[in-house]
Parts: structure tokens; sequence; C-alpha cells
């Protein structure tokens, strides 16, 4: 996928620009915030789409009933690492304007998608693959906010983009209107889907017959739970689940967890509700220096179909639990939530932001884009 | 100026050794610039880099400081990432590390013939390797007034070797003058290089002379013998720069005379001249023979002035006693020399001047007489400053409180020389004096003798007369002297010596190297460049005691 320079960005821009003429826009006059800044942790809200509490279906059940206290230690664990691939996407997304047309108006969001994979050769890290698309995101073409007109010819626009290899797209939500509590924030989130489905494209390209991947985050979508030997690896995660131990009294997630010191694993859980699809444990990596009681814990995400749980499996359960708490070297102290981050995602977010681009720019796609509506 | 690429480079495909860096932190500027380091590369301080501008346009560098990056953002970082001050925490991978280098701008170059480009260096252009071209560039040698004189070589990491030159016209005149090396003894190698570079200056020009003060054993009085001591990696050097392996021409050796005649010399030379000195040689130069004797009211310089003023057909007059040697001057009796130069019957200096003048002439040198195989140094030095002609004075075994006296009294006799001949007639003349703190110390109110060597120091350009000093320690040399150098050449030196003004050309990272610095390897600073470098040389093609 070809990255494009400034100036060509801006003339594809202005296509857009061009398409959308007859209306009027109104640009953000800031570069900042970016959109992500204005909403809450995306990990622990993917996360939360796992275990929807409006659905009252949050109860998972302990796959290893006969698990001492429900938990197990992992430093006796012998394991031969097995993960090669760590990858992380990110999204920048900004609010270039609001484009206004007889009595309709809507946003419109660029959002500069990445996905970047680290390789582990020996004890070294390695940069593997890195894509990014450039998407402008447009409301639903049954909303009634644009016309089938300009829809059409931003349609013409993006296939042009696609077929020519550039990294620029056009996307339009899903969801009508009606279905929308906030378009903006609908946008972001089309922009998140579109960052899922690009670390999907890029992990599906990895050879993961023998070596394994370990993407950020929870792994929820289908495309990821079709991955081979891949687990999703989440430093902060839903607090819905309630755990059923098997005993009866099922406990809040923080009062299970509490119980977990370093170097040890929860047992293996999946969904009250779920029969196939993926089961979670959860690994504590560090308790030293005093931290939150979610705090130093990841939640590992694993696609397995079934009931139970063989011996092989949990041998794998057990190696693959090893393996993540051994990666709590180096740490990333004193960045965020440093605690739980592990350093080859890290590198992976790393190489995406040294790509990024500069934010004045990005401020200037939406002056770019007002001044071509407008004729200038 | 337009830089013409060599071979490697106009086919495009020169090493690239890392790509320039200009973050946000710390960008690029007009006299600096910053590049990572490709993995696994040979590269170190002093090494000579080019940044690649564009097609038309480079920046030549010297490495001058570097860093070795990782991400963890501080000590505590590696602490905890290392289970918490566990030394033995197996880590689950590296850290991503990057060697940073960070070079001084030397110059920038076209291949186009447009003027140079002195806007800072951009970021993610590769640098490779200086090669000769880019390094004759980067010091100049297009722009060289007189003669290329070798200077030394460079070193670079990748193991290639370059000569490095510098203007004769800036070395020994006219546009200025002098060399300086400094170093703590031993280590620095200071003599030798200074000879190393008469060696070059000899083979590479016909219009000097040199004059050597020879100070330690017999370190310099075998300069016109075969080296016994050159390695196949001295030759090499000789080779690359140019210059034959053959010890000096056209040498002169004056010793000094030994109590009952014969040189005062250790491992005499076979070929010399015995110097000596009766009164009458130096009745003009008392004043430096009292030198180091305090005379805060005058009454010495009196004296001094009245021997000078009335010294007639080989004597002076004290009233009724005549003195022509020094022993006359010894017995003169005070009365008759207080009432000739003070005017009065009684007076303390007459006394004092004699017990000054016997303890100062105490040495054997000084003669009643001279014998007929004697010379005077001040004549026989004026008749020998000719093209290609090296005089080397031996001072070694003469008495500390005599040596300043003979320096000063050479000197003085070369700058009336000069001063009195036309400079066309006369060669450039190199004055080569080791332990100049003694010679020309530190000093608000130099003696007669520091004098002399400052009056060259701050003229001598002029008067095609070149000083050539070496010390330990710059810092106990007068600031003239040092000052007016346009060469200095620093050998190992400790930290608390760098720390004076007289290394302000050196920045914080050169300083550092000059502590580890080896046999034969100095850091040089000439004028016309913009930074100093990392050169080593041979060893000098004369025979040295072993």
């Amino acid at each position: 996928m070809a990255f494009l320079g400034y100036s060509d960005q801006i003339n594809e821009l202005k296509k857009i620009g061009e398409c959308l003429r007859g209306g009027d826009f109104i640009e953000s006059p800031f570069d900042y915030p970016v959109e992500e800044h204005r909403r809450g942790d995306p990990d622990q809200r993917d996360d939360n789409l796992n275990f929807p509490k409006k659905e009252r279906k949050y109860i998972v059940i302990n796959m290893e009933p006969g698990l001492a206290d429900a938990k197990k230690r992992l430093h006796d664990i012998a394991y031969e690492p097995r993960f090669k691939y760590f990858l992380d996407g990110t999204l920048k997304t900004k609010y270039l304007g609001e484009y206004l047309e007889g009595n309709n108006n809507f946003p419109i969001l660029s959002s500069e998608i990445s996905c970047a994979v680290t390789e582990k050769v020996g004890s070294q890290l390695r940069p593997g693959r890195l894509e990014k698309r450039l998407a402008f995101i447009f409301p639903h073409k049954d909303s009634g906010l644009i016309s089938d007109t300009k829809y059409d010819k931003l349609v013409r626009i993006n296939q042009l983009w696609i077929d020519s290899g550039n990294y620029m797209r056009i996307e339009f939500l899903q969801k009508k209107t009606d279905e929308m509590d906030n378009i903006r924030y609908s946008m972001l989130g089309k922009a998140r889907d579109l960052m899922h489905k690009l670390e999907s494209e890029v992990a599906q390209q990895l050879d993961t017959d023998d070596d394994w991947l370990i993407i950020d985050g929870a792994i929820r979508k289908s495309l990821f739970l079709k991955l081979k030997n891949t687990i999703g690896l989440a430093k902060s995660f839903s607090r819905n689940p309630i755990f059923d131990l098997g005993d009866g009294d099922p406990l809040m997630i923080t009062s299970y967890l509490s119980r977990i010191k370093e170097g040890e694993r929860t047992a293996v859980f999946r969904k009250e509700t779920e029969t196939e699809g993926f089961i979670f444990w959860y690994v504590k990596l560090r308790d030293f220096p005093p931290m939150e009681p979610l705090g130093g814990i990841v939640k590992i995400d694993f696609s397995y179909e079934g009931n139970e749980l063989s011996e092989d499996t949990l041998s794998i359960i057990d190696e693959i639990s090893a393996e993540v708490y051994s990666m709590r070297f180096p740490s990333l102290y004193p960045e965020p939530r440093w605690p739980s981050y592990i350093y080859p995602i890290r590198l992976a977010e790393r190489i995406m932001q040294s790509s990024y681009l500069n934010s004045e720019i990005i401020g200037i796609f939406g002056r770019e884009l007002r001044k071509t509506i407008h004729g200038v | 100026m337009v830089y013409e690429m060599d071979a490697e480079e106009e086919r495009g495909d020169p090493q690239v050794i890392g790509k320039t860096s200009s973050p946000f932190s710390s960008p690029n500027t007009v006299t600096e610039f910053s590049f990572w380091v490709k993995d696994k590369m040979r590269l170190n301080p002093n090494d000579m880099i080019v940044a690649q501008r564009t097609d038309e346009s480079r920046t030549i560098g010297i490495i001058d400081e570097m860093y070795a990056y990782t991400d963890a953002q501080n000590h505590l970082t590696n602490y905890i990432g290392s289970g918490l001050g566990d030394p033995g925490a197996e880590q689950y991978v590296e850290r991503v590390a990057s060697l940073v280098a960070k070079a001084q701008v030397l110059r920038n170059m076209r291949t186009d013939g447009l003027a140079e480009n002195y806007t800072p260096v951009s970021s993610d252009r590769p640098v490779i390797y200086a090669d000769g071209n880019a390094i004759s560039m980067a010091l100049g040698y297009d722009d060289i007034k007189g003669t290329a004189i070798p200077a030394g070589l460079i070193v670079q990491s990748n193991g290639e070797q370059y000569p490095v030159f510098v203007d004769s016209d800036y070395l020994i005149g006219p546009q200025s003058a002098h060399a300086n090396a400094s170093g703590i003894s031993g280590l620095a190698t200071k003599t030798s290089y200074l000879m190393f570079l008469c060696h070059a200056i000899m083979k590479s020009l016909d219009d000097v002379s040199i004059l050597i003060f020879n100070v330690k054993h017999s370190d310099l009085l075998h300069i016109d013998e075969p080296a016994l001591d050159l390695i196949d990696e001295d030759r090499r050097m000789y080779e690359k720069l140019g210059l034959p392996i053959e010890p000096f021409d056209d040498v002169h050796y004056y010793l000094p005379r030994r109590e009952g005649g014969g040189p005062d010399s250790d491992d005499a030379p076979e070929n010399y001249e015995l110097y000596a000195y009766s009164l009458s040689d130096v009745y003009r130069d008392l004043d430096l023979l009292l030198s180091e004797v305090p005379d805060d009211y005058n009454t010495l310089s009196a004296f001094t002035g009245v021997v000078r003023d009335r010294w007639a057909t080989g004597q002076v007059n004290f009233r009724t006693s005549s003195v022509s040697t020094w022993n006359d001057l010894l017995t003169c009796p005070d009365a008759d020399i207080a009432w000739e130069v003070y005017g009065q019957a009684r007076h303390p200096t007459p006394p004092r001047m004699k017990r000054e003048i016997r303890r100062l002439t105490r040495y054997s040198a000084f003669v009643e007489s001279k014998g007929p195989t004697e010379v005077y140094l001040g004549n026989e030095i004026r008749s020998n400053i000719t093209p290609g002609r090296i005089n080397v004075i031996d001072i070694n075994r003469v008495h500390s409180t005599s040596q300043p006296f003979i320096i000063g009294d050479v000197m003085r006799n070369l700058e009336n020389f000069y001063h009195e001949s036309e400079l066309r007639d006369i060669p450039h003349l190199i004055v080569l004096i080791d332990e100049l703190n003694t010679f020309a110390p530190h000093s608000t109110a130099p003696g007669p003798v520091a004098e002399q060597i400052i009056e060259i120091a701050r003229k001598g350009r002029a008067r095609k007369m070149a000083l050539f000093g070496a010390q330990q320690f710059k810092s106990e040399v007068h600031k003239q002297v040092w000052g007016n150098a346009t060469l200095h050449a620093i050998g190992r030196t400790g930290s608390a010596e760098l720390r004076h003004a007289a290394y302000g050309e050196l920045g914080k990272s050169v300083k550092e190297m000059v502590f580890s610095l080896g046999l034969g390897e100095l850091i040089l600073s000439f004028s016309t460049w913009r930074s100093p470098i990392k050169v080593t040389f041979p060893r000098p093609p004369y025979r040295r005691p072993l």
C-alpha cells in the first residue's frame, strides 16, 4: 500500500471537496484533541462488548473446577518460547468539521489507522509489517444526510484509490441516523472497526503454522477467532464478568483477581451463554510496587471450541501463561499502565507512532476541504 | 568550490553507515548534526563522515560525541525491568537500542559549483564514511595558499587512512605561524611529533632552516642518522604521507664545552662544534644572564647597561680597572664598579652582582677565552642559517641556571639577524624548543629570555621566523606564546590541565578523548579548520636513543 506525500494527499483530498461542492463546510479550528482522547479506555470498551451488561449474560463459568483456589502458580512451568509475532493497531482520528447542505448537516472525520507487527528473532525484536489507512468517514447513504449523487461520487473516488494502491479510503457508517445516539461517536466506532479489520488482514498474512501471534487487546470478532495459534492480550478489560467458580458463590472481578498473586494465573473461563468461541483467563505479571486492584494483570483470550479442556489444552494454557508472565521484563515503567504493558506490543505501537501524520497536517485537511468545497 | 565525488561514491554504492536524525527535541543546526548508526557498524569519535543532503550537496562532519540510546526512560525503568534490582532477571526480549552520533560540521560542499549550503542537514539523509576527497575538502586543501605540508594521518574506523595537510603559509608564515605541542611526559610524543613535522617541512620546502635546542639526553643529537626503531606500520604511514624515510640532511651540532675541553653531552654525535662563552662574546647580553635575578630597583640593569654601552676594544673600564674577562669582572673592586655605575663609592649591588655572575658562570662553557675549536653560538648561528641547514644546540647537560641564557642569547642574535637582513635573502627559520615552560613561563612580567621567545611568537610570522614549542602543560607557558600558535598538537593530558583556557579550542568530548590518547596519537587543531581532529603519525626517521 503506497503512502503518499503531503501534497499528494492534499490533491487527493481535494477530490472529496470537489465532490461536496454545492454545500458548505465549517472546519474545526483545532488540531487537538483527537477523537480518541474524547472517550474512555478503548480496550475496556472492546472487552465490555464481550460482557454486555444489559443482556445479563455476563456470568462466566470456571472450566477448571478442580483447580485449587481457582488459580495456578506459573513459576515452575517450563515452556518453549512460541510467540514470534506481536500485533497492535492504533487510531488517530480527527474531527475535520461539519458539512452543511440544505437542512442537513453531518460531521466529517479523518482517521489515520495503523497496524504494526514486531517479530521476535532470538532475543531481539525486529519490525515486521506496517500497514496504514487514511480514512475519511461519512454517514450512511440511507441516512438522508448525503445525496445519492454525492454518495456515488465518493464511492467512485474510493474505488479509484483502491485500484491505484492509494492508502486513502472513504468509508460510510453502516447505521442509519435514527439508530445512533451520537453520529461522531459512531464514526469513531467505525474507525475502530476499520482498525480491527486492518489488524485481521495483517494477522492473516502472518505465518502462524508454527509460530504464535499475540494481538493487543481483547479478541471478540469472528475474524480474530479464526486465526490460528493466536491469543489476545488485554492490559485493561471489562469489569462486568461475574465469576462462577462452582462453589455457588459467584465473585465480582475485583474480589476474585485480588486473590491472584504475581506469577499466578486464574482458572480458565468461558461465558455462561457461549459454548463456542473463546475462553479466557488472567495472569498477574507483577504486584509491586503497590498498585490498584486490577493493576499488573493481563487478560488472555484464546480461541477454543468446546466445554471441556483436555490435558493438552491445559498444558498449552500453562505454557502460554508462563511465557506471558516472562514478558514482564523489560518493563515499560513509567508509562501509563506499565505494570500490565508488554514490551513487544509497545514497540509495535512506537513503530506506528513514528509514521503518524503530523497533527498540523491533519489540521490542514479541514482547511483544504473547506477551500475546495467553497471553490477557493 | 566544487566537490568531486570519488569513484565509489560516483557508482552510488558507498557504504551507508546510518541516517541523519533531527528530532524536535534536538534538531540539527548549522554547526552540528546527528545520525543514528547502522547495527554492527564500526564508528568512533573523530571519524569523519559525509551526510548526503541531495545528489548535489554534501555536508562533511567529524564525530564529536556518541550516545547509546534505549527506550528506557530512566534508570529506574531498567531497575524495575530487571526484577526490581535482580541482576539475574531474564529479559524476554532485548530493549531496542540505537547508537546515535553527533557530528560537528566541517564543511558543506556541492558537486554543481553553486555556493555552499549552510542550512542544517535535514533528517533521514544517508551518511557514509568520508573518503580522501571529502576529507581534503573538509580540511580546505583546495584553499591552500602556500605548500601542503603532511601533518599526520587520519585513521577512520573503517580502516582507511588519509593524510592530513596543513598550509605552510599558516604554519611558518607569512599568514600566521608557530606550532605548539603539549601533553604528559612519555605518552604524549610531543617532541617526536614536532620533529616529524620538521621532517615533513624539510621534504616539502627548500627555503627553510631549523634551529633545535636539545634539552633531553641525546634525543636530538643523531637526527642525521637512520632510524633503528621503525616498524612496518611506520613505513606504511610514510608511504601514505608521501614522505621518504630519510634522516635529516645537512645537520650541524653544537655541543657545550666541558671542563678541560671536549663536549659535555650524552652520546655525542660524530661531528660537532663546541660552543663556549667568553665575556667579550656576551658583554651585550648580561641582562640575559641575570634574567632570573630579582632586580626591583633596576640596579642590575644599570650595571649591564653600562657594560653594554661602554664596551670598547675588547674591554670595559671601571675607573682604574679594566675588565675583559669573567675573572676580571669578578675581581674588579666593588668601589670601582659602584663609582662608575652608580656614582658613589659604596653600593650594595656590585658584590651582589658578582655573587650572581659567579654562580651563573660556574658552568664549564663560560671561559676566560675560547679555544681555537670553540665557537660563540651567537656569531656561529648567524652564518649558519641557510636553506636546508639544521642546527642543533645541545643544552641537555648545561646547568639549569645557564640554559635560559643560552637560549636567550641565541634568540636575541637571531632576532637581530632577521631584523638586519633583507627578508628575501634569508630562509624561513623554525626554532624548536622543548620544555618551553622553563624558558617562557606563564607570568605577568616575563624576564628578558622569555621576552625574546615572546617576541618571536608575536612578530615572527612576518619575519620568517616560526616557533615550534613543546611542554607538558600549556597552561604553564606564557599566553602570548601558545596564543599565537596556529597549530596545536595535544597528546594525552590530564583533566585538571585541560580545564585551562589554553585548551579552549577543544570541545568537551574532544577533551575527554585527550585523556585516553595513546602513543603516536594526537589531537591537532589548526587555525583554518573548523574542528580539531585526531591524527596519528610515524616514528621520526632518525636514530633515537633506545
